[in-house]
């Protein structure tokens, strides 16, 4: 049976549900934490027992850790549960993605090739808007002072055209002496085909300087010199703050816990140690977003689905990732502008969410967004100063959601406000509060929708194979709008969408990426070297996850990046581990895909081997699916009219979500409410709560 | 005005997406570092007249000259423009820009009727004639600058059909490549039909057809209000070239811009006739740069389609730089040309909209082209690029620096990646402080950009402009510095021309010095 109980505190927004089962002695349990704009969420869970407790505590955006403590600690004063009975805490923190978008990082010293201190700041020389006579691109993250030519060359085959001397690096010390950074980025050309002088260079450096140092062969071994250096300057500018942070949370958690490990989320979706953080920062990116992937993909396998859109819809973004079978992890991303070759969890986020504003052009066409109410002033409905109306007003409008029950009743909305800020949107249109109601939240949906169609269709994927697994605070209350435009047929919503993302640091792998550029024919006499690399970065790996704790259950994965010898892109191929053959499987494998990718094969081009990556895995005990054993048949809290997509209204059923028996199908028009979202189920769906905690919904066949 | 809004927004979106998913099977599945690297293609989606409804965000010069491509294929070749069928043209005389831009048309049928078309234009690394790269410096007559095409069906069964092109293929130095390009661009338009298709699923092909003429409405009523706050103003503007590398030196381009009732007049009346060497400028590239003008200055939230510029009416005489006649030399037109039909427009437009008007930016894409025999494996190469420079300072705002202004926006080749692929060391790329004009704005600074050949016997082709005069500054503001072409062997610089082809030993450095833009409003004192 389960047990919710919701508690509202008068000075703050902190709502908590807990759910009870028998609790076993000596089991492991986790803490998940994730920081979020408005709240940080957090979980804690027992790997034996599927036992979960769910917090929330507004967030600190000035010092993340202050809410992380006090969430933590309230979660266990809240529950009994004694700190050293604490294993882990997994932390998901957007201290890194902040830093880089609100430009708060270090002063770094660049050191690069001489003749080529600019190629930070020339980038690949394009603008981002095409049709803008203000050519304009992100400002480089070093001064022009600040970056050093060093006399040193390197050829594309990697011999030394210009040897670096004990002078040379006695001016380079000198001059980084001079400028006093917090950090120093070394970039060089070529570096990936010989590190000698980045290593020279770096060793020098670390016995002269205070400052946090990396080299460009340790951080991104691969060629393209921008995209490298930019990479390893944006290590340096993170590095001090992101490890300061983790030493300060580190330690302030060990005094929690003592026997509990920090770990934190990477933008691969793996975690490490806090205290590891050093050198390895970019890791972090966006860790903030990889957990709602891994969140509603793990909802996904327990209920045995292998095509899914996850779709994170809070108040102001949208993160949508489309999973076939497996998380994808792409090699490249960018933050504010920046480009960033850290290997990154696949997540599309735009400025769509129950916050963004609908505004009329001049030509009298709606749009909806990127521009948000955020939390403050927040939607007109709040009543907290917001004019413009928002997705929320729409929906409320709609009788999707209701005033009296808007995250629990935590938040009353005001109805007039939001009938005054749609009527201004109304009489520009000439269209009723209704009919402009709809109209915001079919553009709404359309921005979603075409969000997921990059994410899908653009990559040959179709969507209306997948299930769609909403979640967030607004995800629910619009999945049928964007199911039905993408003809999806089925929608998974987790038993807390609010939450998932939290849950997803919780059930995530510790996990290692390694790479390095080898550009080589893919031929026999050049095996042995990919091979001994191959292994050496799966060694390589495997002892980093030794270092945090991992003792066995590593699973090893080898790809290389193919292409033809002429060819400037690459297809990523997957190994089998411990290949024996690798020209013929290697070659092989490449050309089906590339068949498969682009409709042809080119039997008669010799093929390169450009990048080698190993993947080391250790993974993490199975997260314990909810047990969920209502058998009691809920009625309907209420009837309230809902207007239709066609425009009409229907008496629409309203239920809790917690009230709700397993197997238990409810059909729509009607409306689950919960604490933390609420569902809306269309004229042509019906839902089924699941065993598992899951609502599933399917469109009626007819 | 438009019915039904949301489905317009919604089709808008589609229709915007499919010309960007088009662009992106073109890069991924072409050959040439050209194309895959510095992205230099552009995708479209057109009516069944030819007319623009939606195009990818590329490369300006391409996207308002394909409209024209597009025009005379079904012109010539209408009833051959089966379902299935392909169109290949690059024909400058009627609608291309210069012979290496190869645009590839496919119609798109339902229910046996011509519904609409998709096209895309690359610029492929070599297309014969007298030197590697198909972008001589002083070339006289079209005949130097490679294989003309005119709009003849090379695609069946949407398929590229080899013996349809042979005739090309031999006239190339890289016949491979040119054919791994080529099935991209068929690749392309059928990613183009495929998705279209699922639109049309979605909303019948009537309510589609009819959402182009809503779109093209929509465009031409944002743009005509947009412009018609000016109404009755006018301006003009005359700027010169430095030279077509062919002995004619200061040729000018001068307009006429006037705003009246029904939308802008824009005349190149007492523009130069057209010159002996390769600047003269295609009609449709010329068409292209004003409609860039206006779009960047008055519609940029507006959708791009043939809308947009049904309110500018250009007027071009025939037999000018700015619309030649065959067989003048262009092959410098679409990339040098356009820059200064930008310039002109903007100066002419800067005593309309004075606020909103940036100052001259480089006004040149630095030409550069490589080619030899690569001595570590005997075999030839061609490598060609353009280099970035400074951009204009406007009201409010410095401009950048080392990027790429106005008509086009390719990206560098990393020099990892053309060290490792051609016999070439890049010595410097850096940005040439100090050439930006000085001003209450200062303007944005050139670069600098030194490469040394590794192979003898190498000839090197530069088009370039604003060599001699500068690019200028604004209410104010001074000009950007003039760019510098240099030759550096046994440590003695060797001016070059603007425009040069020339044969050099290895061992020597080609340095270019791109311009600075201008400066806007005095400099503080």
């Amino acid at each position: 049976m389960l047990d919710i109980r919701i508690q509202e505190q008068a000075h703050t927004s902190q709502v908590f549900i807990s759910r009870k089962f028998v609790i076993h002695l000596f089991e492991m349990k986790i803490i998940g934490v994730d920081v979020g704009g408005t709240f940080t969420d957090i979980i804690l869970t027992c790997t034996t027992t599927g036992e979960q407790y769910v917090h929330k505590v507004q967030s600190t955006p000035q010092s993340q850790d202050l809410a992380v403590l006090r969430g933590v600690e309230e979660i266990l004063e809240q529950h009994s549960i004694k700190p050293d009975d604490i294993r882990l805490v997994v932390h998901g923190t957007t201290v890194a993605t902040n830093a880089m978008l609100e430009r708060t990082g270090a002063r770094v010293v660049l050191l690069t090739t001489s003749g080529l201190e600019d190629v930070l700041e020339i980038g690949r020389q394009n603008r981002d808007e095409i049709y803008s006579l203000e050519a304009t691109r992100a400002k480089p993250l070093v001064e022009r002072e600040d970056r050093i030519g060093v006399n040193e060359r390197v050829s594309a085959h990697g011999e030394i055209v210009t040897k670096l001397t004990n002078e040379d690096v006695r001016d380079v010390e000198k001059a980084v002496d001079m400028r006093r950074p917090d950090s120093v980025a070394i970039s060089l050309l070529f570096s990936f085909k010989n590190q000698i002088h980045e290593k020279r260079l770096l060793e020098s450096l670390r016995v002269s300087s205070e400052s946090y140092i990396v080299a460009s062969s340790e951080v991104l071994p691969e060629f393209r010199e921008f995209e490298r250096t930019s990479t390893t300057v944006l290590e340096a500018y993170l590095g001090p703050l992101v490890v300061n942070y983790m030493k300060r949370l580190d330690n302030a958690i060990t005094k929690l816990c003592p026997n509990g490990r920090l770990t934190v989320m990477q933008s691969n979706g793996g975690t490490m140690l806090a205290s590891q953080a050093q050198g390895r920062t970019i890791g972090l990116a966006i860790s903030g977003l990889a957990g709602g992937a891994i969140g509603g993909w793990e909802i996904a396998k327990q209920n045995d689905m292998d095509r899914v859109i996850t779709l994170d819809m809070g108040g102001t973004s949208c993160d949508i990732s489309a999973i076939h079978g497996q998380i994808v992890v792409r090699p490249d991303n960018e933050v504010g502008g920046l480009p960033l070759r850290v290997p990154s969890v696949d997540v599309k986020t735009i400025g769509a969410g129950g916050g963004s504003i609908a505004w009329v052009d001049d030509a009298g066409i709606l749009h909806v967004g990127p521009q948000s109410a955020g939390a403050v002033p927040g939607p007109a409905a709040y009543g907290t100063g917001g004019e413009h109306a928002t997705v929320t007003d729409a929906n409320l409008i709609l009788g999707r959601l209701n005033p009296d029950y808007f995250l629990g009743g935590r938040v009353s909305l005001d109805v007039e406000k939001t009938n005054s800020a749609i009527e201004n949107i109304a009489s520009t249109l000439r269209m009723s509060i209704q009919e402009s109601a709809l109209g915001i939240i079919k553009i709404s949906t359309a921005n979603m929708v075409q969000a997921i169609r990059e994410v899908t269709v653009e990559r040959g994927i179709d969507p209306r194979e997948m299930v769609l697994i909403p979640f967030g605070g607004a995800g629910p209350t619009q999945a049928v709008d964007i199911a039905d435009a993408l003809r999806i047929d089925r929608i998974l919503v987790p038993p807390y969408p609010g939450i998932t993302s939290a849950m997803g640091l919780v059930c995530t792998d510790l996990r290692v990426d390694l790479m390095q550029t080898l550009l080589i024919g893919a031929c026999r006499e050049n095996e042995t070297r990919l091979l001994s690399v191959l292994k050496q970065l799966s060694a390589d790996g495997r002892s980093k996850l030794i270092d945090q704790g991992a003792a066995s259950g590593f699973r090893n994965i080898w790809k290389i990046d193919m292409r033809y010898s002429g060819q400037s892109h690459e297809l990523i191929v997957d190994i089998p581990y411990e290949c024996d053959d690798l020209v013929s499987e290697s070659i092989k494998r490449f050309e089906d895909l590339h068949d498969d990718s682009y409709g042809y094969k080119l039997p008669e081009r010799d093929i390169e081997w450009v990048t080698a990556r190993a993947e080391v895995v250790a993974v993490s005990e199975d997260f314990k699916t909810l047990r969920y054993t209502e058998t009691t048949v809920a009625e309907p809290v209420a009837l309230r009219r809902v207007l239709m997509n066609d425009g009409t209204y229907q008496k629409s059923k309203i239920y809790r979500r917690w009230e709700l028996a397993v197997d238990q199908i409810v059909t729509g028009p009607s409306i689950i409410e919960q604490l933390d979202t609420t569902t809306y189920i269309g004229q042509d769906w019906s839902a089924e709560q699941k065993a598992n905690g899951a609502l599933l919904m399917r469109r009626n066949e007819h | 005005m438009i019915e039904d809004p949301i489905s317009f927004e919604v089709i808008k979106n589609a229709l915007i997406s499919c010309s960007r998913e088009m662009s992106q099977a073109l890069r991924q599945t072409a050959f040439s570092p050209n194309i895959k690297e510095r992205r230099d293609c552009s995708c479209a989606i057109f009516d069944s007249e030819g007319k623009l409804v939606a195009q990818s965000k590329d490369i300006p010069v391409h996207l308002g000259a394909m409209p024209m491509s597009v025009k005379t294929c079904i012109n010539k070749l209408n009833h051959e423009l089966v379902d299935g069928s392909m169109a290949l043209v690059n024909d400058p005389y009627s609608g291309g820009s210069h012979l290496p831009d190869l645009t590839l048309v496919a119609p798109i049928f339902s229910r046996g009727e011509r519904v609409a078309f998709t096209a895309n234009r690359a610029h492929h690394a070599d297309i014969g004639g007298e030197s590697p790269g198909s972008m001589p410096g002083l070339s006289t007559s079209i005949h130097e600058e490679g294989v003309l095409i005119r709009p003849r069906i090379v695609g069946k069964d949407f398929l590229l059909k080899k013996n349809l092109v042979k005739d090309v293929l031999s006239e190339t130095r890289t016949p491979d490549e040119r054919l791994g390009d080529l099935s991209a661009q068929v690749a392309a338009n059928n990613v183009g039909r495929k998705r279209l298709a699922e639109v049309a699923e979605t909303f019948g092909w009537e309510k589609l057809t009819s959402s182009f003429t809503d779109l093209r409405q929509y465009s031409t009523h944002m743009m005509k209000q947009a412009i018609l706050t000016y109404y009755r103003k006018s301006a003009d503007f005359t700027d010169y070239l430095d030279s077509d590398g062919a002995g004619n030196w200061n040729i000018n381009i001068s307009v006429k811009i006037a705003i009246e009732e029904g939308g802008v007049q824009v005349d190149f009346e007492g523009t130069s006739e057209q010159v002996s060497g390769n600047v003269n400028c295609p009609l449709a590239s010329t068409l292209s740069s004003v409609y860039y003008v206006f779009i960047a200055l008055f519609g940029q939230d507006i959708p791009v389609n043939e809308g947009c510029w049904s309110v500018i009416n250009v007027r071009v005489p025939e037999g000018s730089l700015l619309n030649p006649r065959y067989p003048a030399a262009v092959s410098a037109g679409n990339v040098e040309t356009s820059q200064r039909i930008v310039d002109t427009t903007l100066g002419a437009l800067a005593k309309i909209v004075p606020d909103r008007v940036p100052a001259a930016s480089q006004g040149t894409m630095n030409n550069l082209t490589i080619g030899g025999i690569d001595p570590r494996n005997g075999s030839m190469f061609s490598f060609y690029e353009t280099i970035g420079g400074g951009a204009g300072a406007r009201k409010g705002m410095d401009g950048a620096s080392g990027i790429h202004t106005h008509m086009t926006n390719t990206l560098n080749t990393p020099i990892e990646s053309l060290e490792t692929e051609y016999p070439l060391i890049v010595r410097r790329y850096s940005i040439r402080r100090g050439t930006g004009g000085k001003g209450k704005w200062v303007g944005g600074d050139g670069i600098v950009r030194e490469i040394e050949v590794l192979s003898d016997r190498c000839t090197i082709s530069i088009q370039s402009e604003r060599r001699m005069s500068a690019p200028w500054g604004l209410g104010g503001g001074e000009d950007g510095e003039t760019g510098r072409n240099f030759l550096m062997l046994d440590q003695r610089a060797h001016s070059l021309e603007a425009k040069s082809t020339i044969v050099v030993p290895k061992g020597t450095i080609v340095k270019i010095e791109t311009p600075g833009g201008g400066g806007y409003g005095p400099p503080p004192t």
